[in-house]
């Protein structure tokens, strides 16, 4: 039985179970009734998303960016691009941190998605934005529409969600 | 990580040379600042921070070396930096303007000796 299974390639998992039983090679005397158990094994397909939620701390903010190192590796993201990216929401986290909460508390949801060569990543924070400071704030923005392609800023009464894109060249390129 | 850990201090030719490593965001900057900082005698000529083998670097990184010249200018010293042209944070610099407010040479050899 092995010997028919071996070397074979099947379209599913149904042919390849007929073909094996069907095979001749069965001894005629079987009198057990014979059960076959075929099992296909998923090839790891790196995942196409990222979600990750953290405390509005500054302290968190180097586990996120190993998280999301290895996210994009898998995806085979560039590496130009993923320290794009890095930055950008590096630089989003942190403004919330900042800006969205007194010391210490509420989360900060981080959000990545690659599909038809974009990544989309999105920052949630559930806060009320203090008075912004100018300068070092200004920086921060500027890092992130340079690194990215597009960004925007919605602010409800709920929190602000930035979300932002950048156009990834072809994996392996 | 402590500031000792990612800071590494040496001095040449009159300068103090800072090598920068690993990470800096928020969460580190200030104590990595003042530990820089802290190296600098009044004899010396002035500093010079080499940043080519950090891997990250934000806005909180650049504002410290914006804030090191100033403190630097104030007690009549120099700031300069290093950034190796392949370095993994050369652009944010550039994009983050640090380039142009501060000295910026590819090289320590480079700098000391400019």
């Amino acid at each position: 039985l092995r010997l028919a299974a071996e070397g074979g390639r099947w379209p599913n998992l149904e042919t390849l179970a007929t073909d094996v039983i069907g095979t001749k090679k069965l001894p005629e005397s079987i009198e057990d009734d014979l059960a076959m158990l075929v099992l296909r094994f998923k090839t790891d397909h790196p995942s196409s998303s990222f979600n990750a939620t953290i405390h509005a701390a500054p302290r968190e903010l180097a586990p996120l960016r190993r998280a999301m190192r290895k996210w994009m590796h898998r995806l085979l993201v560039d590496p130009d691009a993923l320290q794009d990216v890095l930055l950008a929401t590096g630089e989003a986290v942190a403004n919330a941190i900042e800006h969205a909460y007194a010391p210490g508390v509420g989360t900060v949801e981080v959000n990545g998605h690659v599909g038809d060569g974009e990544l989309e990543v999105t920052i949630v924070d559930h806060g009320h934005w203090r008075e912004q400071r100018g300068e070092h704030q200004g920086r921060g923005l500027s890092l992130m529409s340079a690194m990215m392609d597009r960004v925007r800023s919605e602010t409800t009464a709920e929190g602000t969600t930035v979300t932002m894109s950048k156009t990834l060249n072809v994996a392996g390129e | 990580m402590s500031a000792r850990d990612v800071v590494g201090i040496e001095r040449r030719a009159g300068w103090v040379v800072a090598t920068w490593h690993g990470e800096i965001d928020m969460a580190n900057t200030r104590a990595i600042e003042r530990y820089t900082l802290d190296a600098v005698q009044n004899v010396d000529t002035g500093l010079i921070v080499d940043v080519s083998a950090l891997i990250y670097m934000d806005s909180a990184g650049i504002r410290s070396l914006i804030s090191l010249r100033r403190l630097l200018e104030e007690r009549r010293q120099t700031l300069r930096l290093v950034v190796a042209e392949q370095s993994m944070i050369r652009r944010a610099l550039e994009i983050g303007g640090v380039t142009v407010a501060v000295p910026t040479y590819g090289s320590i050899d480079e700098a000391t000796s400019a």
